[in-house]
């Protein structure tokens, strides 16, 4: 069942055209991510679904609805990149106010613990770290008990911890049942949460798939091993893009380097020193949606 | 109702534990008070006088508070993306605006308090409960049109600007219109500018709450 959906939304500011007929479906269970570079079109794709602004063309619904009907916002928890937080209220208070406005909103102690805030939970805001404040917002998207959580950019300028501690946080929500999409410029992000990635560039879709389908269509992995054929016998083998001598080795270019390998060890037994790299995966990624 | 109310009391609380909002509105009005209506007398007491700057700070506190609380801070919110999320939520339509203008409305309310207190312990002016109620009255009838210019401070203005905007507001308004000193120690060319202010109605209406008659109808303003 479709619970969002952007029909051929097309959204200009000026002369830049940030939405160009762009089409977003997200079922029910599922984690999307939208993936692309700053200036993508993935804010304005979230805004729009959000009723924050409104597609020239085409159209956002939200279960069934106009996205700026209270009933639509109702089932959604929604986390935006904001620069400004009432700095004065306690991490309980924003949750209690934010929870007044659902219908059926989480147990106080239940937000708390789904959103790691357990222990700082009657702090300022100002006092808490970046980690600390981004997951109060997310307490605030997911107090309510929604069906739906829009994580706009939801780790972006956290540290390593801190992101791998909201991607957990994620996760328990949709294992409990919930939809999300996300937006990300962060392609690990995608791969470590969704199990849907829209690529997008230019306000249009420009790939769409499981994490592993758009991994292998970004990317070459660099392999490298030391071996005693010769340069011309490895290039001759299938799925070898490129073969150049590295040190005592040689240094391959292969969009599968599993099946590049069996075939190195059925010809050559003494193959060691093997490394496989994925080089610039976010290159790869940037090159892609250039 | 709830969601109101919660909106309400925390506004409330976020202004009150903000120190650079909360500390120059709630102490400039009484500390002028303190100054021009009881230190620089120096204990000759003007019934006139007093009652002069009590209304005049009253209606600076509204003032102040509506520009300060809900200009400068929805300006802020608005840039800065905080008015996006609670705009996301599904909070009730009016929340946003009925808390600012409630908060304002509270703060002004404190200011009034303690400069009554000041006038009646302080200066010996008399004031019936009848006369407290309804300056109250219209101290909140007054910040809903200062919470007007707020609101609009906050729309157009972006967090950057809005300070140096609400300054040029207000302490033109509030000089002009004879909040600060009576408009008898003027010029009269500068006192031909008062009744085009609002402000400047508002104290008039005051005066006539607290009895300085001033001969025409206070009904003209």
């Amino acid at each position: 069942m479709v619970i969002a959906e952007l029909r051929n939304a097309t959204k200009r500011f000026g002369p830049v055209t940030a939405l160009d007929g762009f089409n977003l479906k997200l079922e029910r269970g599922r984690i999307l991510a939208l993936l692309g570079r700053n200036g993508a079109g993935k804010t304005t794709a979230v805004r729009c679904l959000l009723g924050l602004t409104a597609p020239e063309t085409g159209e956002a619904r939200v279960f069934g609805r106009d996205p700026r009907e209270r009933e639509a916002r109702q089932r959604m928890g929604v986390m935006l990149q904001t620069g400004q937080v009432p700095e004065t209220l306690r991490a309980r208070e924003h949750i209690a106010l934010f929870s007044s406005y659902y219908p059926k909103p989480m147990p106080m102690a239940a937000v708390v613990e789904a959103a790691g805030l357990a222990g700082i939970e009657d702090r300022l805001y100002r006092k808490l770290s970046g980690g600390q404040q981004q997951r109060v917002l997310f307490a605030l998207a997911i107090c309510g008990n929604p069906d739906l959580l829009v994580l706009d950019e939801p780790t972006a300028g956290l540290d390593v911890e801190s992101r791998r501690a909201l991607w957990e946080h994620v996760r328990a929500y949709a294992a409990r049942g919930g939809s999300v999409l996300l937006t990300t410029h962060y392609l690990p992000e995608a791969d470590a949460l969704a199990d849907h990635v829209v690529l997008i560039n230019k306000g249009r879709t420009h790939a769409e798939g499981t994490p592993e389908e758009i991994k292998a269509r970004t990317g070459q992995r660099t392999l490298r091993c030391v071996t005693k054929m010769p340069l011309a016998a490895v290039t001759a083998l299938d799925e070898v893009d490129q073969v150049e001598p590295q040190g005592a080795g040689i240094c391959i270019v292969t969009a599968s380097p599993d099946r590049v390998l069996a075939q190195l060890f059925a010809l050559d037994g003494t193959l060691h020193g093997i490394e496989v790299t994925a080089p610039g995966l976010e290159e790869a990624f940037l090159e892609m949606t250039a | 109702m709830k969601p109101y109310l919660l909106e309400i009391k925390y506004e409330f609380l976020s202004l009150l534990r903000s120190p650079r909002f909360a500390v120059p509105t709630l102490l400039l009005p009484p500390m002028f008070y303190i100054f021009f209506g009881m230190l620089l007398p120096m204990g000759k007491f003007s019934s006139a006088a007093a009652k002069n700057l009590l209304a005049g700070y009253c209606v600076f506190g509204v003032l102040a508070t509506a520009l300060w609380g809900i200009g400068a801070n929805t300006a802020a919110e608005r840039g800065l993306g905080w008015l996006d999320v609670k705009r996301a939520s599904p909070m009730p339509p009016f929340a946003y605006i009925v808390s600012k203008l409630a908060g304002a409305i509270l703060f002004g309310f404190i200011i009034q308090c303690t400069l009554m207190a000041l006038a009646v312990f302080g200066v010996g002016l008399k004031l019936t409960i009848e006369q407290a109620g309804q300056l109250t009255l219209l101290m909140i009838a007054a910040a809903i049109p200062c919470g007007a210019i707020g609101f609009l401070v906050g729309a157009i203005a972006s967090p950057q600007s809005a300070p140096g905007l609400i300054n040029l507001l207000a302490f033109p308004l509030a000089i002009l219109s004879g909040l600060w000193l009576p408009m008898e120690m003027f010029p009269p060319a500068l006192r031909q500018i008062a009744p085009a202010l609002p402000p400047y109605h508002v104290v008039e209406v005051a005066l006539a709450i607290l009895g300085r008659r001033s001969g025409e109808d206070t009904g003209m303003h």
